[in-house]
């Protein structure tokens, strides 16, 4: 793993024509089977053979595409941030329990049957509702946790609260669920699988624009964020604002980790497993090269992750947090067993 | 007289001999003069023989139809237990007080008149029938909780003779229920295949109730009138191509061509977009495979459980694609409120309502005048 | 021609130690004044517990004071902002790092963060005091091998180059010469003494090395439970400042060597004459070591006829006379020893 110079642009060039291969890959490839030709002639504007085809491309794929490449690497970035910042190699989005309160808002809205969200002058339908509920409880638990983290210096401290915090929202999820009827569980269920396909291109711009405020904020913290390899107080000697970093951090993760959830659903690993691999394949801390690249790399394997979930063909499709894992967890593995070997560890 | 006293004595060795030879078994072997097998026409997974003592039911195991799911032995309360009975569960009918788990079967005992023998239910927050909740608040009809995970000691406390749930596969039993001791009926009508199958059990549950003759007729009715709108489709020339369900995340649970509703469809003269996919069940496709097949569907019918009615506009907020099904441009899309339609109590044993409702939206000029009971036109917002 | 001597840090009447609330202080110690000036290296020595660390994370701006008043160049030291501050002091701690996956160039060069924009982008100016800070410590030979396979010694080094690319005109160091070899302690203080003095930087730094310290402090700050004592080494030395230090019974320290040892309750008593110093010394260290008091005699004929004599004419002439007037010569001390 010897560091060569530069090694961070050879890997952004060739995780971006990686990228681009597999977003044209997952515009060609879906689960129903469109010919080649077919796929070709609706990019160009001509005609085809039948007008679903075109529907499907450009109004079900294309979005599908764009909308896991912008998840994956929000989340990528987004694990990335929490695990410098708490010097924890397991930490992700997951870990401070933003993900398991946008999990129990939705829970809210599709349990409680939106018995609070009729009744108002605006009719929330089933799945706008369940924007609004998921990207208002990871709002919630992302408040929370600023302010404990005004009260609490230690990190470690603040991701056991996190923790906590967690695991409180996950009780109630489990009480509302059962005390749901069959067809409510069932909903909730399938909405925790994870899917990239549920939204369309009109919503596209929402997703974006939030997507680029969160990056925006993760790239202006590369800087702290070396500084905070050595340590915290290191860092405040290189005049680095911790309180201040960290709140900005968990605003930029609490941000991108609620409109992702919101729209895809909790998706599984994708944070946690991604700033490893862009690690191992750059071997540096250094986040002026491991930022983008993670991001990069998060894109990379959400779009993967989404052309494996269309394999079945005619038998259906694979539930995305299915696959996720499967794709992550010997990442972590090889990771956790090869600790002495990797540098970046000691 | 002597001939007659000797032909009961014949007769007394025969089914003295007959049951003494089967005891220790399962299987019931009997001749056909003396057995008299009811005649399910379209039931499958079930079978009912009256024998001079008692009434056998053999349910077949819908997973495993080479396997038998239960046996049930009717004996009436009138006569004194026969000795020599073979193997199953053994009910007393008719059946005093019944624990009924889904609504779907308490409603058809309302229809059959047998609703005092309902005596506790589950998920009563959930069921719709004025009745069962009128007799709740009067302490007449006990709640028994969630039917995953039921109240016991409300069940002891009732001394039901019988307790009616629905099976499912590989269910390592049914918990602490089984070990009461009360008679569990396992009741498989869901799982057939075919309307009119399923309805077909209510004969048998109307033996359990003393109420076989009204469980006849209605049945009767029942299949007559599904029967005669089933020819009414037969010659139909054009048949709409029909569309079923929605999106939930990521996935558009499709019902399969052999499945229930796949039967419906077919019996209704309707082109249903996934009448080639020769299964049962149902599998999770995605939206582009639903909408590659079925865009062009004429009719499209939805069902769905919420406090408010869906409108075209909250099914665009759902999924703004959804407009590019010509259905939905020609606001062609029925749906059913299951919160406050009655879809599911009423549709397994009256699967001819079901069955009119679609013939009336698809088909309107074979049934002139009359109106949906279940679907609705989409209200615009 | 020596620079000229500025005072970079003065405190006056300072009172260390932790605040959990109002009511709820701790002091470690009051009172104390001090200064430190450019071109000299300073050195805090006293016991573990004395508060040396928290005098430390106090000057560096780590913690508050608790009173007394504490000046950084010629205003407050809360005043200053922190990106100002970390242009001003630069800190080598024994903080475990994450930057293990950093190379040695990236990690000095995180150093040069108080002086860069918001992506901390390196100008050709900052890659030359990087490049003069690592060949000034000598660890550029290392510059693109990863922190994580360095030595203890050269890690320090590359902490020494960052906080020296922050060009401050202070730097304080947390114990830098722990867990190093004697060699590497050297090499450190060294490096050290020579930032001091050749480019001119205050440098603070607490150590258990007294050894090293003594030879190369300009200054020494000897903290004990009560006080805070600065001066100059050899005149702090020379005062007996030294000698209750550490407020232990049981250890002297020898003005002349500059060494702390432990007080021999010998029992047994002898007399020691040798042909030099050095021969002196030694001797007197091994009888210490095996319990005898010993009376040191200038010459032969002083000697009590009642005690032994060990006489050490060099290395491998030992002689040992005993009360009944018998002499033995030894070629070795583990002879001499063993027939002791």
């Amino acid at each position: 793993m010897k560091h060569l110079q530069g090694a961070g642009w050879k890997y952004g060039i060739l995780l971006s024509a990686v990228l681009v291969v597999l977003f044209i890959a997952n515009l060609f490839v879906g689960s129903v089977n469109i010919p080649f030709g077919a796929v070709c002639d609706v990019l160009t504007g001509n005609e085809t053979a039948k007008e679903s085809w075109r529907f499907i491309v450009l109004e079900s794929r294309l979005p599908q595409a764009l909308t896991a490449l912008f998840c994956g690497g929000a989340l990528a970035i987004s694990g990335l941030m929490l695990q410098t910042a708490f010097n924890n190699p397991l930490a992700g989005p997951s870990i401070l329990g933003i993900s398991t309160g946008a999990s129990l808002g939705v829970a809210i809205v599709m349990l409680l049957g939106g018995s609070m969200m009729s009744g108002t002058m605006f009719q929330l339908s089933g799945f706008f509702a369940t924007i609004i509920g998921a990207f208002a409880g990871a709002m919630v638990v992302m408040a929370l946790i600023l302010f404990f983290s005004t009260l609490v210096k230690s990190n470690l401290m603040l991701l056991i609260i996190g923790i906590m915090i967690g695991y409180v929202a996950s009780s109630a999820i489990s009480l509302l669920n059962f005390f749901a009827t069959v067809e409510g569980v069932h909903s909730y269920m399938i909405w925790g699988l994870g899917n990239f396909g549920g939204i369309s291109m009109d919503q596209m711009p929402y997703f974006f624009i939030t997507c680029m405020v969160g990056f925006l904020i993760s790239f202006l913290l590369i800087k702290p964020l070396n500084a905070l390899l050595l340590g915290p107080r290191y860092a405040e000697n290189l005049g680095v604002n911790i309180r201040l970093v960290r709140n900005w951090l968990l605003i930029a993760s609490g941000i991108l980790t609620a409109i992702t959830t919101a729209y895809c659903g909790p998706i599984a690993f994708i944070g946690l497993a991604v700033p490893h691999i862009a690690r191992l394949l750059l071997g540096t801390s250094n986040h002026n090269s491991l930022m983008p690249v993670t991001l990069l790399c998060g894109g990379v394997i959400a779009l993967l992750c989404n052309l494996i979930c269309v394999l079945p063909g005619e038998n259906g499709i694979i539930p995305l947090n299915a696959v996720t894992p499967v794709v992550g967890a010997p990442i972590i593995i090889y990771v956790i067993v090869n600790q002495r070997k990797i540098q970046y560890f000691n | 007289m002597r001939s007659s006293k000797h032909l009961s004595f014949v007769f007394f060795a025969l089914t003295a001999f007959l049951t003494l030879s089967s005891c220790g078994g399962g299987k019931v072997s009997y001749s056909p003069g003396e057995a008299d097998t009811l005649k399910l026409k379209y039931a499958r997974y079930l079978k009912v023989v009256r024998l001079p003592k008692y009434t056998l039911a053999t349910l077949r195991n819908p997973w495993d139809t080479t396997k038998t799911l239960h046996t049930y032995i009717l004996v009436p309360k009138d006569k004194p237990m026969p000795d020599g009975l073979p193997n199953g569960t053994v009910i007393r009918i008719p059946v005093g007080k019944a624990v009924v788990y889904s609504s779907v079967h308490s409603s058809l005992m309302i229809q059959m008149g047998a609703q005092q023998h309902i005596g506790a239910v589950c998920g009563l927050r959930y069921i719709k029938l004025p009745y069962i909740q009128e007799r709740c608040r009067e302490g007449k009809i006990i709640d028994a909780g969630d039917d995953l995970n039921p109240d016991i000691e409300k069940i002891i406390d009732l001394h039901p003779d019988l307790i009616m749930l629905s099976p499912f596969e590989n269910s390592g039993g049914y918990g602490r229920v089984e070990k009461l001791g009360i008679p569990i009926m396992e009741c498989a009508d869901y799982m057939e295949d075919s309307a009119l199958g399923r309805a077909e059990w209510m004969r048998f549950y109307g033996l359990l109730f003393g109420r076989e003759k009204i469980a006849d007729s209605l049945f009767t009715i029942v299949e007559k009138n599904y029967l005669a709108l089933c020819r009414l489709t037969a010659n139909v020339k054009l048949k709409p191509k029909v569309l079923d369900g929605q999106k939930s995340s990521a996935t558009w649970y499709v019902s399969n061509g052999n499945s229930p509703t796949g039967h419906i469809y077919a019996d209704a003269g309707v082109a249903y977009a996934f009448s080639d996919r020769k299964k049962n069940g149902f599998d999770p496709l995605s939206f582009e495979q639903v909408f590659e097949k079925a865009q062009d569907a004429d009719i499209w019918f939805i069902k769905y459980n919420m406090k408010e009615d869906k409108t075209y506009k909250s099914m665009l907020r759902d999924y703004a694609p959804y407009q590019n099904f010509e259905a939905f441009k020609n606001h062609r899309v029925y749906g059913c409120n299951t919160n406050t339609v009655p879809y599911y109590e009423e549709t397994s044993f009256h699967p001819d309502w079901l069955l009119q409702d679609i013939i009336v939206i698809s088909h309107p000029e074979l049934l002139p005048g009359k109106q949906t009971r279940y679907y609705k036109p989409l209200k615009e917002e | 021609m020596a620079a000229k001597k500025d005072i970079v840090m003065r405190g006056s009447d300072l009172a260390i130690g932790y605040s959990r609330g109002k009511k709820n202080e701790r002091t470690v110690l009051g009172k104390l004044n001090f200064t430190l000036r450019t071109g000299e290296l300073t050195c805090l020595l006293g016991a573990n517990g004395a508060g040396k660390s928290t005098l430390l994370r106090t000057l560096s701006a780590s913690q508050p004071p608790l009173g007394g008043s504490l000046f950084l160049k010629d205003k407050p030291l809360s005043t200053y902002s922190e990106k100002k501050l970390s242009t001003l002091i630069g800190v080598v701690l024994t903080d475990k790092t994450q930057a293990g996956g950093l190379t040695v160039y990236e990690l000095v060069a995180l150093g040069r963060q108080p002086h860069t924009g918001f992506f901390g982008k390196l100008h050709e100016s900052d890659r030359k005091i990087i490049a003069q800070a690592m060949e000034l410590v000598g660890i550029s030979h290392k510059a693109n091998n990863y922190t994580a396979e360095l030595s203890d010694g050269e890690r320090q080094k590359v902490m020494i180059a960052k906080a020296l690319v922050q060009e401050s005109p202070l730097i304080i160091l947390d114990e830098p010469t722990a867990f190093l070899d004697v060699a590497s302690r050297i090499e450190i203080m060294t490096l050290l003494h020579k930032l001091a003095s050749e480019d001119n930087k205050a440098i603070l730094l607490s150590t258990h090395d007294i050894e090293q310290a003594l030879v190369l402090a300009d200054r020494l700050w000897l903290m004990t439970d009560e006080n805070l004592q600065c001066g100059v080494t050899e005149d702090l030395i020379l005062n007996n400042a030294m000698d209750d230090l550490f407020g232990r019974k049981g250890i002297s320290f020898d003005h002349a060597h500059g060494v702390y040892y432990p007080i021999v309750k010998g029992q047994k008593q002898i007399q020691v004459f040798a042909g030099s110093e050095t021969l002196l010394h030694w001797t007197v260290n091994a009888l210490n070591r095996h319990g005898y008091a010993c009376h040191i005699l200038a010459n032969k004929d002083d000697a009590d006829r009642d005690l032994p004599i060990i006489e050490t004419l060099s290395p491998h002439e030992l002689f040992y006379t005993s009360v009944r007037e018998e002499r033995q010569m030894y070629l070795s001390f583990d002879e001499m020893l063993e027939n002791l």
